[in-house]
């Protein structure tokens, strides 16, 4: 406190000093018979060799970056497909920026210092001039025109890849704080998923004839704990409403959940395709030159799933799937040699605010062989073991599947 | 409230106005408490009225201006303690204890915390302090005083205008002393994130009050903008025809109308949001589970909210930008003691850039999910800003080419404007490119991208006015010498603060992260020198409020035109009376830029309400 205190007093002993100070030179100036408006050669021709000068200090900054922070080491060359092509264009792009830079801020800060005041000259009053205008209307048309034809074309290429039937279906699951990587499993497709699905065992939500057995174990469950309107009588009001809401949505969701089971039970639905669904939350594995088609889902807020390495970004966003398809071609061994880095890891981040430990939210990607990848996730229990053994536990029977 | 007796009399004078542009008006003097009684109301100016409650767009200029200053100094400082944590990550900083007290426990800065700074500081840049503080000020001071007016079309609306703003600005305040903290979900405050208070403690109190403030915001801009056009349409004086407006005003009118036709998106956005949070809609919401339960909300759509967002979000980039161009374009002209280069093109370039403004909007959401095509649309429309953007940078160059170069420190500003306003929107061309994008998107490459183009260009048009029309405003010079100081000091840092940071999103460093990881171990360095540059260029805007508020009281007096400049503005006598000119309003006879003409004369500009000579009578009447 009287630290602050004396800090407070020395910053106000600045200012008044300073107020003085100036108070000095201003009359200083004033008997000098200096005007406060009016700017001396001296001072003109400083600022305008400061001009020019700051054009070398830019450039110079320009080049040690590029020179130290444009290279492998902190940018390495795509690991996808189509990111080749991305890469291309952007250099392409930094090639055009680039030229436009230099020469737009030497005209600016030449013309700055070359035509300083001169009390002797008159400026040209030069107000327009068609002909000049019309050539940097043109040429920067010209040069957008080709950027945006390459442009679109790479975009295209990104969004469109070409089909394949090869093509692994992933999910991404994104939730505070952290990722779920799901695999397909044997059939290839991604089994369905309800968000009212979602209780601790199982996260994504997924559907299957256990799993909403299970489910409705636990929503029914938890409805009875307070629900009885002596309990909820004797709560304070803030809880009152809370736990009323909390009600409301509980029965919302055992509706939900209860329709799945008819459509399960009518045989409308089979929810069979989870069953071999594999959930990853350590790393994910991807096999290297063949096709993924990422399909990204959120459980509470916008997340994004950013891979820097495989030029891959898109938002995962509650209520909605979102999708990317891109083809690994780079192992993680071939980029640790290449970058000389043992350490090196392919990473998913999350790069969309989502919350405190938004920056925490990562999970590391290994590119392998095809024959790694797939001794690695038959090595993975799928989600029907998983369910299984949840169900087991909570002394359930597993043979919900056959009561139809 | 007594503000209401002023109004008659101030309508009284704009009545006579409108009619005949060259109303007399006797009764105004020089005296500090002078009273209307010529329009026999008996009312005298008492310091509630002339300083608070004032109706005089000059007054109000300069409260919207030391408001402006005030929040921008609170949102530097916000940007300092997050530069701590990112310079010095995990140390510990007993800065940050005294001034963040629960929010830095030992002196580090708390996650959650982090975020809200990061909101809270973007908000405050973007609206109170770029929006209010830039148009806010000179579109009052100049809007008047340029066209030749008494004051704006309605005097009372634009007090309002200003009361919102600072109502706004006072909520903005109290969410920051709010026990879970204020918003904190970005300064685009995308819902989910900031409609559930179970997601982030961010999003329950402190978010309500930024949706209020924000709410207020829009009232004021409304209100404001309103009184720009009007005034701008009906209130120019004799001769003042569009195309011999100063581009300041041009600027200002473009700015406006932007500000009146996406404002009230960003009002839907946020009232559906308020819905959504309060009041069980699901406008935004969808198949949510938080905190261990399934909310009741499905079929919304979080990205709706983004499309109304942006829809504001990207004209309000060039509401931002556009009164910074305008002023640059009068600094530069009047400095360079040279006309404007190709001021129809300069025009007409604005006027592209606002229509093309409110087509580009989906260039924020190319990896949201957006249809592909989509993505290739918005591709396109952002691309050809990029046209009239080239046309105003080589106009500005082609404006110093055969100058004769004053120095002043609006001049060095209005330079640096030219020289970010190029860095900022080459990079642009890149993050405008869909498939580019999709890499660049939230890194820190877009981070240095509209800093530079957005913010610290805007930033340096805000000082280029200042410095420029300090004078106007205050009767007073500033100190040169310290305006030096504040200009080169600020340009450096601004550049090494932001000119880096394209290199750590070139590598895929995400934004907002609260720390890098060990893979961006890399940048500790670099992050450690970004820091030092933003603490210099924060200290360094100490020189500039403490040269702004000295001034205010011991700056040399100015005399009435400090920089020879030929528009209406510096015709008006340096002691400030409500109605702007003791006499007629002066008639104007040629365009704002009759400067260094080849006419024999010793004087380099002709002030625009001078009339036009035999010779040029003969020449070329019209210009």
């Amino acid at each position: 406190m009287l630290l602050n205190l004396i800090l407070l007093a020395v910053v106000l002993l600045a200012i008044i000093t300073s107020a003085r100070l100036l108070m000095v030179f201003q009359f200083a100036a004033e008997l000098r018979g200096k005007k406060a408006h009016e700017i001396s050669e001296s001072e003109n021709n400083m600022n305008a060799l400061l001009t020019l000068l700051s054009l070398v200090g830019l450039f110079s900054m320009f080049f040690y970056l590029t020179a130290v922070y444009y290279n492998e080491k902190y940018i390495p060359g795509a690991a996808s497909e189509h990111g080749v092509e991305v890469d291309s264009l952007l250099n392409l792009n930094f090639y055009v920026i680039t030229l436009a830079f230099f020469i737009t801020q030497i005209l600016l800060m030449w013309f700055a210092y070359k035509y300083r005041y001169n009390k002797n000259r008159r400026a040209t009053h030069y107000a327009h001039n068609n002909k000049l205008e019309m050539i940097w209307t043109v040429i920067p048309a010209i040069v957008m025109a080709v950027l945006v034809l390459k442009g679109l074309i790479v975009w295209n290429h990104t969004t469109n890849p070409d089909p394949d039937k090869n093509t692994l279906n992933l999910e991404l699951y994104a939730r505070q704080f952290d990722w779920t990587a799901r695999y397909s499993g044997k059939d290839n497709a991604l089994g369905k998923a309800s968000y009212t699905m979602i209780n601790e065992g199982n996260i994504l939500g997924l559907i299957s004839s256990d799993a909403i057995q299970e489910q409705l174990s636990i929503v029914r469950g938890d409805s009875l704990v307070t629900d009885s309107t002596v309990t909820l009588g004797f709560l304070p009001a803030e809880k009152l409403d809370q736990e009323k809401t909390r009600l409301r949505r509980l029965i919302h969701q055992i509706r939900t959940v209860a329709e799945f089971e008819y459509q399960f039970k009518s045989g409308t639905e089979s929810y069979a395709a989870s069953h071999d669904d594999v959930l990853v939350r350590d790393t994910i594995v991807l096999p290297v030159n063949r096709p993924v088609k990422l399909h990204m889902r959120a459980q509470d807020v916008i997340h994004s799933a950013y891979l820097p390495h495989f030029r891959v970004h898109m938002y995962c966003v509650p209520g909605s799937e979102t999708y990317f398809a891109f083809k690994p071609i780079t192992t993680t061994k071939e980029m640790k040699q290449k970058l000389n880095d043992p350490e090196f890891e392919y990473r998913l981040y999350c790069n969309n605010i989502c919350g405190a430990t938004h920056f925490n939210m990562m999970l590391p990607v290994r590119v392998v062989s095809e024959k790694e990848y797939a001794a690695w996730l038959a090595a993975k229990k799928t989600f029907d073991d998983e369910t299984k053994t949840r169900l087991a536990k909570m002394g359930l029977k597993t043979n919900f599947a056959n009561n139809h | 409230m007594s503000e209401h007796t002023n109004n008659p009399a101030v309508e009284g004078h704009l009545g006579h106005e409108v009619h005949e542009s060259h109303a007399v008006h006797h009764g105004h003097d020089d005296h500090a408490h002078h009273g209307h009684d010529d329009h026999g109301h008996h009312h005298k100016e008492t310091f509630i009225t002339k300083y608070i409650f004032s109706q005089d767009h000059k007054m109000i200029a300069k409260q919207f201006l030391i408001t402006g200053m005030f929040m921008g100094l609170v949102g530097m400082m916000l940007s300092i303690f997050f530069r701590l944590q990112l310079g010095w990550p995990g140390q510990s900083m007993p800065i940050l204890e005294t001034f963040l007290g629960k929010w830095a426990p030992d002196g580090v800065l708390d996650p959650n915390f982090y975020l809200a700074a990061v909101t809270i500081h973007g908000t405050i840049l973007v609206f109170m302090v770029l929006t209010a503080g830039l148009s806010g000020t000179f579109s009052n001071l100049l809007i008047p005083l340029q066209l030749g007016a008494r004051d704006m079309a309605s005097p009372f609306l634009n007090m309002l205008s200003y009361w919102f703003f600072f109502l706004s600005s006072l909520l903005m305040m109290v969410s920051l002393f709010v026990e879970t903290g204020p918003a904190s979900a970005g300064w685009t405050i995308y819902p989910p994130l900031s409609a559930l208070p179970e997601a982030s403690p961010g999003s329950g109190l402190g978010m309500t009050l930024w949706l209020f403030s924000i709410i207020a915001f829009i009232v004021s801009v409304l209100m404001g903008g309103l009184n720009y056009i009007t005034t701008v349409m009906n209130l120019r004086t004799k001769g003042m025809s569009m195309t011999r407006m100063p581009l300041t005003v041009w600027a200002f009118l473009i700015t406006a109308t932007l500000g009146l036709l996406s404002f009230p998106v960003l009002l839907g956005a946020g009232l559906l949001l308020l819905f959504d949070r309060s009041m069980g809609t699901s406008f935004y919401l969808s198949d949510i589970y938080v905190s261990g339960q399934a909310l009741e909300q499905t079929g919304g759509s979080p990205v709706l909210y983004q499309h109304l967002f942006w829809f504001l979000g990207h004209p309000e980039v060039y509401i931002i930008l556009l009164p910074s161009l305008g002023i640059t374009s009068e600094v530069l002209a009047v400095n360079a003691r040279k006309p404007i280069f190709g001021y129809r093109a300069m025009i007409g370039s604005m006027l592209a850039i606002a229509f093309l403004s409110f087509i580009v909007w989906g260039h924020h959401m190319y990896v949201t999910g957006m249809d592909p095509l989509l993505g290739s649309v918005f591709t396109f429309t952002t691309l050809l800003i990029a046209i009239p953007s080239a046309i105003k940078a080589f106009n500005y160059i082609t404006t110093l080419w055969k100058g004769n170069i004053v120095f002043t420190p609006a001049m060095l500003f209005a330079i640096g404007v030219v020289s970010l306003f190029i860095t900022g929107g080459l990079t642009g061309i890149i993050l405008a490119d869909s498939a580019l994008d999709v890499n660049l998107h939230h890194t820190y490459f877009v981070v240095a991208h509209f800093h530079i183009v957005m913010g610290v260009a805007s930033m340096f048009g805000t000082f280029a006015g200042v410095y420029h029309w300090f004078p106007k405003m205050f009767g007073r010079m500033m100190n040169k010498k310290l305006g030096y100081l504040h200009f080169w000091v600020t340009l450096i840092s601004a550049y090494g603060v932001f000119f880096p940071m394209h290199y750590m999103g070139l590598a895929g460093v995400p934004r907002r992260y609260y720390q890098n990881f060990e893979f961006f171990s890399g940048f500790s360095d670099l992050n450690m020198v970004i820091s030092i540059f933003a603490i210099v260029g924060g200290l360094v805007q100490l020189v500039f409020v403490f040269n702004f508020f000295y001034s205010i009281f011991k700056g040399p007096k100015a005399p009435q035109n400090p920089w020879n400049s030929s528009t209406l503005e510096w015709t008006t006598p340096v002691k400030h009376l409500h109605g702007n000119w003791p006499g007629e309003i002066p008639t104007v006879h040629r365009w704002p830029y009759d400067y260094s003409l080849p006419n024999g004369e010793e004087r380099d500009f002709i002030p625009q309400d001078e009339p036009l000579s035999e010779k040029e009578k003969q020449a070329e009447p019209a210009h």
